[in-house]
């Protein structure tokens, strides 16, 4: 297998271990503690709420209120802190653990569990800032269906690519984010975003994490429009105010760190999510720690 | 070294970090929803779940008659207290007024017993 193509796959494959933990307030009380808990394998490449109804199934059994709706009301929270259900899982978990690769390989011991531990929430109303989710899987798969329009009209100045594809297509293109079908999601994948002469400009979202929340930057990325088009370059341009007093920044992307001299053209063509875009995850100096044990 | 060649070991050893003990996680499946209760078990677990649902909403409703009474009795007893207020300042201004009225009255028969001692001695 080649290089590029290990290094996609890998991008593709990849899984964390993740602990849902129900909160105690949704759980029947005495419950051992075993019971409110279950641990998945959750693929990066995907939305953390498409595992929902999987998971409220395992845990169903000792929560108090009845599941009427496997969706609405449901969500995610990391030590309080919302977690955004409409943006890949690989990303949210980069950006809120303050991923440092580099220390987390130089601390890797054979007994070390890597695993995220999130809280799993009921409340009748939208959490301020969240995208509510009112129609279960559809309105997942029509957002998901947005970005890509959003990333085709970045590429190419329209989202002609997407809307013309066939209906079969259109519907497997879907499919293949929820049975994990690498290869005929890349077919898809590029036909819309291969461009003759070059792309317009490049769908890229950039995620700083601070104390207490996510921010996320969607800058224009023309290629060439920093010189020679490097992520560092655009970081300066972006985030001004992380360069000051000296400050390095680290820029993670599924899960590793990438060279700030690295072409973003090459990158987005390496690391491009399922959703169309290049997501890269800047950790601040005043991170979180990494939940290892 | 290449840059691709390094991500891609950067790659495998995230791989490596984040899939030890992987066995221990089972992989998560994609449902469309999730599925509805199975045996006689699940389906008196649903009807004691809507059973106390049906309680918690009934303590949630009292509750809030109880705070809506215990704001209504706040009330009556800040009206009995301005009640009292008003009461002992009329009873003050009540007590002014009968002293007053007395005093008057002392100063009236004082006026008439020394007009009737002047027609006394007139007639004298």
């Amino acid at each position: 297998m080649g290089v590029v193509n290990e290094l996609r796959q890998r991008t593709w494959s990849g899984m964390l271990n993740v602990e849902v933990v129900l909160n105690p307030k949704l759980v029947v009380q005495g419950m051992p503690d075993e019971q409110v808990r279950c641990h998945l394998r959750i693929p990066r490449e995907s939305y953390l709420v498409l595992h929902l109804p999987f998971v409220l199934n395992k845990l169903r059994g000792v929560l108090r209120q009845e599941v009427k709706d496997a969706f609405h009301g449901w969500w995610f929270g990391m030590e309080d802190v919302l977690v955004h259900w409409n943006h890949p899982v690989g990303t949210l978990y980069d950006s809120l653990v303050g991923l440092r690769p580099q220390e987390r390989a130089a601390q890797f011991q054979a007994n070390t569990l890597t695993m995220w531990t999130l809280t799993l929430n009921y409340s009748e109303d939208a959490r301020d800032g969240s995208v509510p989710l009112v129609g279960g899987m559809q309105q997942v798969e029509d957002f998901w269906r947005h970005q890509w329009k959003q990333a085709c009209y970045i590429i190419h100045g329209s989202s002609k690519q997407i809307m013309s594809l066939s209906i079969p297509d259109s519907k497997t293109f879907w499919d293949c984010v929820l049975q994990r079908d690498e290869r005929v999601f890349r077919g898809i994948a590029s036909r819309i975003t291969a461009r003759k002469g070059g792309v317009k400009a490049l769908p890229v979202r950039i995620h700083q994490t601070t104390l207490r929340e996510l921010r996320t930057l969607q800058p224009t990325v023309k290629p060439g429009e920093w010189g020679g088009g490097t992520l560092g370059e655009l970081l300066r341009a972006e985030l001004p105010e992380c360069f000051k007093n000296g400050s390095v920044l680290r820029p993670v992307v599924h899960g590793i760190e990438v060279s700030p001299e690295s072409q973003l053209a090459d990158l987005y063509h390496l690391f491009c999510s399922f959703d169309g875009f290049l997501h890269i995850s800047i950790c601040s100096p005043v991170a979180l720690i990494i939940p290892t044990t | 070294m290449d840059l691709h060649q390094l991500y891609l070991d950067r790659l495998r050893q995230r791989d490596r970090i984040e899939g030890n003990f992987c066995y221990l996680f089972e992989a998560a499946v994609v449902l469309e929803t999730a599925q509805p209760p199975q045996d006689s078990r699940d389906l008196v677990a649903k009807s004691l779940r809507e059973e106390l649902h049906a309680h918690e909403q009934e303590i949630h409703k009292l509750k809030d008659i109880v705070h809506l009474r215990s704001k209504d009795a706040e009330k009556l007893n800040d009206e009995i207290i301005s009640l009292n207020i008003e009461n002992s300042l009329l009873q003050d201004k009540l007590t002014a007024l009968q002293a007053e009225y007395d005093k008057l009255i002392q100063r009236w028969l004082a006026k008439a017993q020394s007009e009737a001692d002047a027609m006394n001695q007139g007639l004298a």
